[in-house]
């Protein structure tokens, strides 16, 4: 079988393992951390109402029968309905999807624009006074939560200025503010990695090998140093996309952008448990999807993972 | 090169070589503790009390230094008591994913059997896994209250630490003085206590603040969600979601917890990055 | 010797990060062309500092505190930074321990040789690569049309180090500077780098730093022995090994003699 395949069967494999602990996970959770029936019939049901509910969403047969039942309708892709407005739930989150992979999107790009030009400024710049005070800022920075930044925006770019609309999903200017906060999650701790990636090149052996073939300051930084850092950028990102997730989470529900994470809070203190669990499915491979094409791209740019592998040219030394 | 570098929020490192970020941290953080452990017994005010002849009074007015709230409740007061909710789960949930964590690490180094392979494979794969959405699910059904927020945090981040006490375990016991140890039939209770875990501590000791940190920031975007604190409990989060209908006319009342949770999680970052100069 | 016959010359070098703390003292010698110097000392011993202050790569903080290095007449605390970026490469050229990490892990064997080609020669980008064909095919490295794109991992420790050599070589330099070449390499690897950098000299000089005083006696004309950055001893090869006037030098000779069981081997054991 060609490696191609097996490597194929072997992203299968974990994509699957990954759906199956999840599902898993979330199911007995659900179960084991209190009575579904009672959770859904409310504060004051009746212990005919429960018993109703009981019978109605078959939690009154045995847990492994139940484990059972739920695989099945998984495996027909089969969430229930939403306990909110009864709308299939997969359908549910997938409506919500696009307006999450738009903020997600634009929020990524937003913090490679700032994060890689000042990573490599920072990483190239030795020492001077102008260096310390953004690294200042940076570690400053990084202390503000998310959310915390998107308030203090909300309050100086929406109220106190009016530039920029608080809420909402319409045009291209409701988009600043959410992908700002979102973006904030991530510039900070990308922009260190950066530096230390370029810093790192800088300081390397094969550095002191293009000095020693008479490269500048210029010529070292943008061909020597800098191909090797920024192929890290790659990994990186995949590494802080899982914050992206949660930064949509919370910017979501602040700005009322309609996507998954909105949605999911919705859903949670609706306890609306079909859609909760479409969204934590969704969510997850979405992930492990873009966590494979990351892999991709840096199996295409990085030489020593490519197919050659280390093989000694010729026979001898 | 390594193309991936493992950076912690690292504080602009001074050409002296004095570590003045573990000193400013830890200082930092003392004044925290102490705060959080007396704190409503310094605050002026009940933090429920409510007073409708003073609302919105903004800080620095005499005998409310921070101001009061929409229900005129005293802002000194709520902060202090904010602050002991987001202390006190934000450390539990870190004790409790250190203490999980190490366990597991340790058993994903030394197991052939499934579970050490089982616990090898979920700590990979929770490297990509958005806990928070989990989180979010978990506490939502499980209820709102201290031990369901600390608990379930500390449940679903057990990965960072098992992550680093399995590879700096897999090295400890590659070394030659355990292989020693136990050739010469050490129990295993003194090999860990004697051997393993000392080495443990350094790397555990610089990831526990930026863990701590990070529980900081989980649990107040949770109470600011509305998830996990009892309704109109005075926690950060919940200060930062009311803040939200005044914004306009009280900007204090979202400035105030703001500058609270920035303040506590750089002290934590700072006390981290010191440690990691000092031990990594 | 005079000072104007020798290729490099070095008079009372003082490197350091501060005038109150020097790491090399005082320290004197020339090379003439066509002759290897061997520095040798243990690690620590400003050996390796010594070669790049003649390079120019001094890692910052470190620098040169007193005296003076002169290569082909220039004397290089003189020269403008861009003179002396124009002589690297080109009339001095650096061969380094680690063949490993001194190649740039994402860049080809041969982008490099050819970067050097085009900034130092002129070179169009198409002449530089043939030449830089040949130069790998000069330092035996097989199947030289393939091996120009080849990546470092993908190559053994000798053939790096020989592609090194290739690299160093490249524009003729004058003086080519060795730092520990061989101490990465297997044992039977060893030798034949060696004997490649001596079959590379013609008009050139060769500086040899090693603390391996078996390669020096098989390579070197003269020998420079250095302790805690001092000069301890130099002069003739065969003499200071046969007869070494110093303690310390004494005692590392006899540390070898004591792992090899015999004497230190003579120059003529390493053939081209």
């Amino acid at each position: 079988m060609s490696r191609m395949a097996l490597a194929g069967l072997r992203w299968l494999r974990e994509l699957f393992l990954l759906i199956l602990g999840t599902t898993t996970a979330l199911f007995f959770l659900l179960r084991l951390t209190g009575d579904p029936a009672v959770v859904l019939g409310g504060a004051d049901a009746t212990e005919a109402q429960i018993q109703a509910i009981r019978a109605e969403y078959g939690l009154d047969r045995g847990l492994a029968v139940q484990y059972a039942s739920y695989i099945v309708s998984l495996a027909r892709l089969d969430f229930g309905r939403s306990l909110a407005d009864g709308t299939p739930a997969l359908a549910k989150a997938l409506t919500a999807f696009p307006a999450s992979l738009l903020l997600a999107g634009l929020a990524m790009l937003a913090a490679l624009i700032c994060a890689i030009p000042l990573g490599v400024w920072l990483g190239a710049r030795r020492a001077g006074v102008a260096r310390t005070m953004v690294r200042w800022l940076v570690f400053i920075l990084q202390g503000f939560p998310g959310f915390v930044v998107a308030l203090l925006l909300v309050q100086l770019f929406a109220i106190e200025l009016t530039w920029l609309p608080a809420l909402g999903y319409a045009g291209p200017a409701t988009w600043i503010l959410p992908t700002v906060s979102v973006a904030s999650f991530l510039a900070p701790k990308l922009t260190r990695m950066i530096e230390a990636n370029v810093s790192g090149a800088l300081d390397s052996p094969y550095v002191r090998t293009a000095r020693a073939i008479g490269a500048s300051d210029r010529e070292v930084l943008w061909h020597h140093a800098l191909p090797n850092a920024l192929l890290g950028v790659a990994s990186l990102v995949g590494a802080q996309f899982v914050f992206i997730v949660t930064g949509l989470v919370i910017i979501e529900t602040l700005f009322a952008w309609p996507g998954i994470g909105w949605l999911l809070v919705q859903s949670t203190t609706n306890l609306d448990f079909p859609v909760v669990q479409a969204i934590t499915l969704v969510t997850v491979t979405t992930v492990f999807l873009v966590n494979t094409l990351i892999e991709f791209a840096q199996y295409r740019l990085d030489p020593r993972l490519r197919r050659h592998g280390p093989v000694a040219i010729g026979s001898h030394a | 090169m390594s193309a991936i570098a493992e950076v912690s929020p690292a504080s602009p490192e001074s050409l002296r070589s004095s570590n003045w970020e573990l000193w400013a941290g830890g200082v930092l953080l003392t004044c925290i503790v102490v705060l959080a452990v007396f704190g409503p017994a310094i605050a002026v005010h009940d933090a429920r009390f409510v007073d409708l002849d003073h609302r919105f009074v903004p800080p620095f007015s005499p005998g409310f230094a921070l101001g009061t709230d929409q229900l005129g409740r005293d802002l000194v007061a709520r902060i202090l008591r904010g602050l002991r909710w987001s202390f006190a789960t934000a450390l539990c949930a870190t004790l409790l994913a250190s203490v999980i964590g190490t366990a597991l690490g340790l058993l994903a180094a030394r197991s052939r059997s499934l579970l050490g392979k089982t616990i090898r494979q979920m700590t990979a794969l929770a490297q990509s896994f958005p806990v928070f959405v989990l989180a979010i699910s978990l506490v939502a059904v499980v209820g709102n209250g201290f031990l369901a927020v600390a608990s379930i945090l500390g449940l679903v981040t057990w990965p960072v630490f098992c992550r680093i006490v399995q590879a700096e375990a897999q090295s400890l016991f590659a070394r030659e003085y355990v292989i020693a140890a136990e050739m010469l039939r050490m129990s295993a209770l003194r090999l860990y206590v004697r051997h393993i875990l000392p080495g443990l501590v350094a790397s555990l000791s610089v990831v526990v603040p930026f863990h701590f940190a990070d529980m900081l920031i989980a649990e107040s975007a949770l109470s600011f969600l509305g998830i996990g604190a009892p309704l109109g409990a005075a926690t950060w989060g919940n200060m930062l979601q009311e803040s939200r209908s005044y914004l306009l006319t009280a900007p204090w009342l979202m400035l105030v917890p703001a500058a609270a949770v920035v303040s506590l999680v750089i002290s934590a970052n700072l006390l981290g990055d010191g440690l990691r100069r000092r031990l990594a | 010797m005079t000072m104007s016959a020798s290729l490099v010359a070095v008079e009372n070098l003082s490197i350091g990060r501060s005038p109150s703390q020097p790491i090399v003292h005082d320290l004197s010698f020339a090379v003439r062309a066509g002759e290897v110097l061997g520095i040798i000392g243990e690690s620590g011993s400003g050996k390796t500092l010594t070669a790049y202050s003649i390079a120019g790569l001094l890692p910052a903080g470190l620098k040169t505190l007193s005296g003076r290095i002169q290569v082909e007449g220039r004397v290089l605390g003189e020269l403008h930074a861009d003179e002396r970026r124009a002589l690297a490469g080109n009339r001095i050229g650096m061969i380094f321990q680690d063949p490993l990490s001194s190649f740039n892990p994402v860049r080809t064997i041969g982008s490099l040789l050819i970067e050097s080609g085009m900034r130092h020669r002129g070179l169009s980008r198409g002449a530089a690569r043939h030449q830089a064909i040949a130069a790998l095919a000069a330092v035996r490295l097989p199947d030289a049309a393939t091996t120009i794109d080849a990546y470092p991992h993908q190559l053994s420790g000798g053939q790096r180090q020989r592609a090194m050599i290739a690299l160093a070589r490249f524009n003729d330099p004058a003086l080519l500077i060795a730092d520990e070449p061989t101490t990465a390499l297997d044992a039977t690897v060893q030798l034949q780098i060696l004997a490649l950098l001596k079959g590379s000299l013609a008009s050139s000089a060769l500086i040899l730093i090693s603390h391996d005083l078996r390669v020096a006696a098989s390579m070197c004309d003269r020998i420079l022995v250095m302790h805690r950055g001092r000069c301890v001893e130099q002069g003739d090869a065969q003499q200071i090994l046969q007869t070494p006037q110093h303690a310390y030098t004494q005692r590392l000779i006899a540390a070898v003699e004591t792992l090899t069981e015999g004497s230190v081997p003579a120059r003529e054991a390493v053939e081209a």
